[in-house]
């Protein structure tokens, strides 16, 4: 009998109530033994979790292109460190699980580590820690560029650059950002070293710390948070 | 800003913070410490609306004008419950240093202990001679601060309401011509009820 449905039969399944438990499944991020096999862990995984399904999530090279989320949902991720460049184009959390170390999103130096370009979406970045962005232009750790909410929380945006405005991240046209409980250090960028909040765009901070952001050339504006909005 | 820490960011306008061109910003039971920049050690603010409540800032440095605060060109600004201390400044406004501003300055309730500038220790206000700038500053202490407790240029007009002005500080000054601009020096003062100024 298989009462799951996962191919496997009840006396060899270690769940046969749950379809993604099963002798050689796939580690998921959710804190279960998905492959009946304890000697397994799920450290370092990524997965994905939208309405309908819960999938693992091999995140392309950091100098490939970025790995395209673009579907609601919720991506999980476990304690290590996680070599990607993101892109949303939905409403995404990225969520740590709370098994594990604080995981780590970096992106190597080779780019932005999490892209948001698009309107009326709202993205959750919980527990995970943002280090080792690189923009030439905009936006090191994160960038938010439009009409959508951005919130952060409980995690550390750490050792990012960019070239121009927002080393550790950039919020630009209209993006809305809530930032709780956040460290933000050793951000390096010409303008808003550690975040730039820029054309039209807000912030919300609190219960937060900005230590140690520096700008590349020291004559632009605004070490820790630059706030501009020149039309 | 909201109970939120800034030590040791550095820049050239702005070390924790720089707004310009229209934007708010407010900070709240926030701390400032360390902070560097050639302009604003801890805020920079041009064309703005600036609100500080019950916020300390310690120990920032500005090489040219703003040791803790430069402010300038500024809608609105409202300090509020804040202590300044050790903030310097080789030019103008050690703790504070407020320029051409568009609307009057209020500080209340606040503390300005050991502050260091080349002009105004404390605060330093000052127009760029087309229009008055105007400071209220009520139950506040200026406490050792150098040199100047409070130095305004130009045309500005301070008013003081229970404030306390002495133990250290070197000589109030007011009515000084521009320095560089060298505008015509009428700017007035007013010790209110209350206050104690020398």
């Amino acid at each position: 009998m298989d009462a799951d449905g996962d191919g496997v039969t009840e006396d060899l399944d270690c769940d046969d109530a749950d379809p993604q438990i099963y002798p050689g499944a796939p580690e998921l991020c959710d804190g279960i033994d998905n492959d009946c096999d304890p000697e397994t862990t799920d450290d370092g995984v990524a997965s994905f979790e939208s309405a309908t399904e819960h999938t693992v999530v091999t995140f392309n090279s950091p100098t490939d292109t970025p790995t395209l989320l673009d579907e609601d949902g919720t991506l999980h991720l476990c304690g290590g460190t996680h070599a990607a460049r993101i892109r949303l184009t939905a409403s995404v959390d990225l969520q740590a699980s709370p098994d594990h170390d604080t995981p780590v999103l970096t992106a190597e130096g080779a780019g932005t580590i999490v892209t948001l370009e698009a309107d009326d979406h709202a993205v959750l970045i919980d527990g995970v820690d943002l280090i080792g962005g690189r923009s030439r232009s905009l936006g090191g750790g994160f960038l938010c560029d439009g009409r959508s909410s951005i919130m952060l929380a409980n995690f550390r945006l750490s050792e990012n650059t960019a070239s121009d405005i927002g080393g550790g991240g950039a919020l630009v046209n209209g993006c809305v950002g809530v930032f709780e409980d956040v460290t933000v250090a050793n951000n390096v960028a010409l303008q808003g070293a550690g975040l730039a909040v820029w054309d039209g765009a807000s912030a919300e901070v609190s219960d937060s710390v900005f230590t140690d952001n520096v700008q590349s050339e020291l004559s632009g504006l605004g070490g820790a948070i630059g706030v501009y909005s020149p039309t | 800003m909201l109970e939120s820490t800034f030590n040791g960011n550095s820049s050239g306008e702005g070390g924790g913070i720089y707004t310009a061109y229209r934007t708010s910003v407010s900070v709240e039971a926030s701390e400032f410490t360390r902070n560097f920049a050639f302009n604003g050690g801890a805020m920079y603010a041009f064309i703005s609306e600036v609100e500080v409540d019950a916020s300390q800032f310690s120990s920032n440095y500005a090489e040219t004008d703003g040791g803790a605060l430069r402010l300038s060109a500024t809608a609105q600004i409202q300090i509020d419950g804040s202590t300044f201390v050790n903030n310097e400044t080789r030019g103008r406004g050690g703790a504070v240093y407020l320029y051409n501003l568009d609307a009057a300055a209020r500080v209340r309730d606040s503390t300005f202990v050991s502050n260091t500038a080349g002009i105004g220790g404390a605060i330093s206000l000052r127009d760029a001679g087309v229009a008055p700038s105007y400071l209220f500053i009520r139950d506040s202490q200026l406490q050792g601060n150098a040199s100047n407790a409070i130095y305004a240029e130009s045309q500005c007009t301070i008013e003081a309401i229970a404030v306390t002005m002495n133990d250290g500080n070197t000589p109030f000054d007011v009515n000084k011509s521009g320095g560089e601009y060298d505008f015509p020096g009428t700017s007035s003062f007013t010790c209110g009820v209350g206050s104690t100024c020398r």
